[in-house]
């Protein structure tokens, strides 16, 4: 690695086996150019701690592995570049969720709430073992498509359910990725699943806990508006 | 097509707060700006308050304002403690002192409403000259409350800033506007109570009821009273702002920053005119 400057990153430190106290702890990063917050933590790993615990596998912005609260702003480590953060960086896991080390957190609660909305594109049975069904036809510049479009690009990282504050408040609410998952398969002109998945998302803990606080759309790092998809079904805007 | 939404407590509430919210705006504006611009709440005596009154259009008026702000504000405040009240005995116990609470100043306030003043000055209530001074005790608690926690809250951000550590969720505008939001609604509600009982004193005691008034001019509450002013007036704005991005369908919530800056610019605005009324200017 070229010599280059020295950031000082915080690290939000946490192990179960040594008393289970939260604790910052502070490193000395030889940065280079270009080095990422991902980066920097594997620096570290490498360089000063090898227990430094925390997620990753893509390393390019892609499978929200690496999803963490850098500079007390959610976002993706890998995609995060220290020479554009003010130092010292800190760097905490998302919050919400159990940590289970250091920036490392459990992901159970999130995807269980994920689960419950049933994410996924559930199609008339008739159209998928009837060889003679017709296929859909999606007309072209369908309103509603277009924003499925762009909501459908989630990456299910966590960084809105980390900066949703509702979810700390409220343990029942099904938070904004879940909730712009459902839109996303409930505005679609095929879906089958319909009313039941609806009546979940607008009961108690889904649509209507939302106060349109706004952060999980200021914070998604790939450009989805989890409001929105919330606003569209407290209003019912879905095909039914 | 538009399918119809389960019902939920939640759905209640956030249908009921939104009419509420947009019938009673003209109402709290027109309020506003007679006891706060054209007037001073300190002048609102008895003699006030009768002259007004004989005219049954401003009873309707007030009435109507009384409804609508007291369930919407025990609605707002039911919901908001319900999310954090997890235990069924407790929830009862919430479910039923918004209810109590709710028909008990409705019962008081419309009471209040209909009866005419005494003939003179001195009421029914007039000899238990307690009353005023527990009403202004219970103002400058309120008042005390509001100024420590304001600069507790400052404090503790200063520190975290001066020293850089996290500051949790308050990097984002969206959670100040929330935050300001649900403290400004619960807050003008707390007043709305005290200022029900203060006014109850009109047909029973108009003589406690001028004393009660009186104290509104107190320096030491002038700053809540202007912060009152400040809260309703943000709070209404950022009402609306929800409301219409709601009505918008669009991606209009990447506004934040700006909005919360609007915000802020035009309750600051419209707070200032009623904050020199209460420090004594006049135009
Ligand atoms: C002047 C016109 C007003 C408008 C347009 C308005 C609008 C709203 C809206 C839209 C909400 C829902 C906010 C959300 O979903 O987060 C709300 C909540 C609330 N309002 Fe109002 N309101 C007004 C006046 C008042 C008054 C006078 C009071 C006090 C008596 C009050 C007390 C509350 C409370 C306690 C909440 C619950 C806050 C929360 O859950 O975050 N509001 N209001
Ligand atoms: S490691 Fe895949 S998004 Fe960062």
């Amino acid at each position: 690695m070229p010599a280059g400057r020295t950031v000082s990153i915080r690290v939000r430190r946490f192990d179960p086996a040594a008393g289970g106290r939260r604790l910052w702890q502070a490193y000395d990063v030889d940065a280079g150019p270009m080095m990422s917050v991902l980066d920097a933590l594997f620096w570290v790993l490498e360089n000063e701690d090898p227990t430094l615990a925390f997620r990753y596998s893509c390393r390019a912005g892609m499978c929200g592995s690496c999803a963490m609260v850098i500079n007390g702003r959610e976002g993706l480590a890998c995609a995060r570049r220290l020479e554009r953060l003010r130092a010292p960086v800190t760097v905490e896991p998302l919050r919400s969720l159990p940590v289970i080390k250091d920036l490392l957190v459990d992901l159970r609660p999130f995807f269980e709430k994920y689960r419950a909305v049933d994410p996924f594109y559930i199609g008339q049975a008739a159209s998928v073992f009837d060889p003679a069904s017709e296929p859909a036809v999606l007309p072209r510049g369908d309103a509603a498509r277009e924003i499925v479009d762009r909501q459908i690009d989630c990456i299910a990282c966590g960084a809105c359910y980390s900066a949703c504050p509702i979810v700390s408040i409220v343990p029942e609410f099904l938070g904004p990725a879940a909730l712009n998952r459902a839109y996303t398969v409930a505005a679609d002109a095929r879906d089958a699943a319909g009313v039941e998945r609806l009546h979940r998302v607008t009961a108690d803990g889904g649509v209507f806990a939302c106060h349109s606080v706004g952060n999980c759309v200021t914070v998604c790092p790939v450009g989805v508006d989890p409001l929105l998809s919330i606003q569209l079904l407290r209003k019912g805007a879905v095909h039914r | 097509m538009r399918a119809r939404p389960a019902r939920g407590r939640q759905a209640f509430a956030w249908h009921y707060l939104r009419v509420s919210g947009v019938l009673i705006v003209a109402l709290v504006f027109v309020h506003l700006f007679v006891m706060h611009y054209a007037s001073l709440p300190s002048a609102a005596t008895a003699a006030f308050v009768g002259a007004r009154w004989a005219a049954a259009g401003w009873r309707a008026f007030d009435w109507m304002l009384l409804l609508l702000a007291l369930t919407h504000g025990v609605v707002g405040a039911h919901a908001m403690l319900r999310d954090v009240a997890r235990r069924p005995l407790s929830r009862t116990a919430l479910d039923v002192t918004a209810g109590a609470v709710t028909a008990a100043f409705l019962g008081l306030g419309t009471a209040v409403i209909l009866m005419a003043a005494p003939p003179g000055d001195r009421g029914p209530l007039s000899s238990y000259t307690w009353i005023p001074s527990l009403l202004t005790g219970g103002l400058v608690t309120i008042a005390t409350a509001a100024y420590v926690g304001v600069l507790a809250a400052g404090a503790a951000l200063g520190m975290r800033l001066a020293r850089r550590d996290p500051i949790g969720r308050w990097n984002y505008p969206g959670q100040w506007m929330f935050a300001i939001n649900r403290t400004a609604g619960a807050g003008v509600l707390g007043f709305l109570l005290v200022h029900v009982l203060d006014v109850a004193l009109f047909p029973f005691a108009p003589d406690l009821y001028d004393r009660t008034v009186a104290a509104y001019a107190m320096p030491y509450l002038i700053p809540m009273e202007a912060g009152l002013v400040a809260a309703v007036v943000y709070h209404a704005f950022d009402g609306l702002r929800l409301m219409l991005l709601e009505a918008l369908d669009r991606r209009a919530s990447r506004m934040a920053a700006p909005s919360f800056i609007a915000l802020v610019v035009l309750t600051i605005s419209l707070s200032l005119p009623a904050l020199a009324v209460l420090l004594g200017w006049r135009p």
